[in-house]
């Protein structure tokens, strides 16, 4: 019974700095995020400064998240508390 | 992998409905939030995706909580009087306790939210009331009238007080203070006015 519990996961919410402003930059990294089975669900506040790009992952990947947002030629860095 | 922390979501939710209440929806944002609630911008985007998603969790949560206030100890079957007057009861300690979150919810009336508050109250909540005003006709202790009409002449007379107490004024200036004695004493008038 405690082997069944300690599997049980929380998602990992992961929260970066970009400059995603728009529509259309997003459609750009969405392909990317969307193929990666450890992503959950991603959304990014473009009306915020910091165009944060919120992700619900079942891995604490933020290096992964950071690079497939560079490979998409945007600018990405953990937001930090 | 950061844990969620009740005590941080408390301070957000709070100070968003203080700063929604005193002004407005126009100057509101994650950041300006994340400084009055002493947390940082990343610890908000932990609970909420955007301002949007933040508004519409708390007003969801504030609409239940008051519908919940208003109904406590109501029964449909109840006289109209002694059912109007735990209503007035309910409606009045709710308010006085909570005018932060009655000046917030009069924040997004005008606003796109509008929708996502409406649907907070439950069909629970308009079956209770739309049973009690049916059962209470049926009895011949009132009249049918339009809804506007009753809610106008039921409710509308406590929140004209609670808004003189929260000016801590009421016509000309004269002092006002909420009291018990004036509610009955309103309360007394409108039932007479309602009644057949």
């Amino acid at each position: 019974m405690s082997a069944c519990l300690s599997t049980m996961r929380t998602p990992y919410i992961l929260v970066f700095k970009t400059n995603i402003a728009t529509q259309a930059d997003r459609s750009k990294v969405a392909p990317l995020l969307d193929q990666q089975p450890f992503i959950e669900r991603w959304t990014v506040d473009m009306e915020d400064v910091d165009r944060v790009l919120r992700v619900v992952a079942n891995e604490p990947a933020t290096d992964n998240i950071i690079a497939l947002v560079k490979a998409s030629d945007y600018e990405c860095a953990e937001l930090e508390d | 992998m950061r844990y969620r922390d009740e005590n941080k979501v408390l301070a957000i939710r709070e100070s968003a409905i203080d700063m929604v209440a005193k002004d407005g929806l126009e100057n509101f944002g994650i950041n300006r939030l994340a400084k009055a609630a002493g947390v940082s911008p990343a610890t908000i985007y932990i609970y909420y995706k955007d301002k949007e998603d933040l508004l519409t969790s708390i007003s969801i949560e504030e609409g239940l909580k008051m519908t919940r206030a208003t109904l406590k100890g109501f029964d449909p079957k109840m006289s109209f009087k002694e059912g109007l007057w735990i209503q007035w009861q309910n409606r009045s300690a709710f308010a006085l306790d909570n005018h932060k979150s009655a000046a917030f919810f009069e924040q997004l009336r005008n606003s796109t939210y509008k929708d996502k508050m409406m649907e907070t109250i439950s069909d629970e909540f308009r079956k209770n009331m739309g049973n009690y005003i049916e059962n209470a006709v049926e009895r011949g202790e009132i009249n049918r009238m339009p809804l506007e009409v009753y809610w106008s002449v039921a409710f509308a007379p406590l929140y004209s007080l609670i808004k003189f107490h929260n000016e801590g004024q009421s016509l000309d200036g004269r002092k006002f203070k909420f009291s018990e004695k004036i509610m009955k004493e309103t309360f007394d008038c409108v039932v007479k006015g309602l009644s057949k």
